[in-house]
């Protein structure tokens, strides 16, 4: 009987794992602080470079626009005769301007004589104005001219007048000392 | 569609910029006498002050030949 109420030894079919005794450090908390584990800001900035100086990446190259030939277009208005400027007149006296260095400039497209050279629309629109506002003050400085020519006819005059006058007065001071000084003697 | 830029053909480029040279050395010459026209201005200038002067002087003198002769008892 006495099977029937002990109890029956199991036997595992497959064997517990021993389990390995294990080096006692290994769960072992360090004994080091927490605080030594915070990463202060300094240590970003040094990871990843915050002080050294930036190099910005390098523009690629813009490969230039291709010329294309364009249809021919209109031909331009034929240019307004301008007037004969005058032989030579004066002009007015202006403030002197400081002169300004020019610098030679290089023909960018030296060497390349062959084929057409094409310039953009806009630089040549602009270029355009820039003639046009030359042409007006061209017809300013004729106009300046035409004056300074009047006045310089007038200032002729004045001075023949002048002339005669002194000459006048100076005739007839010798008249006066003359009869003055001719009955002393 | 992206804008495309349109150029202008310059057929006598190298002709323009001789022109443009030439009108650049024109500036330098009236520039230069322009300032020679300013320099013959001022003395110009000098002369006429020294002929206003001069005639002040000499009306002084006249002045006084004239008081000399009308009145001479006051000299």
């Amino acid at each position: 009987m006495g099977w029937l109420f002990g109890r029956k030894k199991a036997v595992p079919k497959v064997p517990f794992p021993q389990g390995q005794a294990g080096n006692p450090k290994t769960l072992r908390f360090p004994n080091a602080k927490s605080e030594d584990k915070v990463i202060q800001p300094k240590q970003v900035k040094a990871a990843v470079g915050f002080e050294k100086p930036m190099n910005p990446p390098q523009a690629k190259p813009i490969p230039k626009p291709e010329a294309k030939s364009l249809p021919p277009r209109k031909p331009l208005p034929a240019p307004v005769a301008r007037q004969p400027l005058p032989s030579k007149g004066p002009l007015p006296p202006q403030p002197q301007a400081q002169p300004v260095p020019v610098e030679p400039r290089v023909n960018p497209f030296m060497g390349n004589d062959e084929g057409p050279l094409y310039i953009k629309i806009n630089v040549y629109q602009r270029i355009l104005g820039e003639v046009g506002l030359l042409h007006k003050e061209l017809n300013e400085l004729n106009h300046c001219n035409r004056v300074l020519e009047n006045s310089e006819y007038n200032e002729e005059a004045d001075f023949a007048k002048l002339r005669r006058s002194m000459k006048q007065v100076h005739d007839k001071l010798l008249d006066v000392d003359k009869r003055l000084f001719s009955s002393q003697g | 569609m992206e804008r495309m830029p349109v150029f202008i053909k310059v057929d006598e480029y190298n002709e323009v910029l001789n022109v443009v040279r030439l009108v650049r050395k024109k500036l330098e010459e009236s520039k230069e006498t322009l300032a020679r026209i300013h320099e013959l201005k001022n003395e110009e200038d000098h002369q006429l002050e020294m002929w206003q002067s001069t005639l002040a002087e000499v009306e002084k003198k006249i002045d006084f030949v004239d008081h000399s002769l009308n009145e001479p008892e006051q000299f």
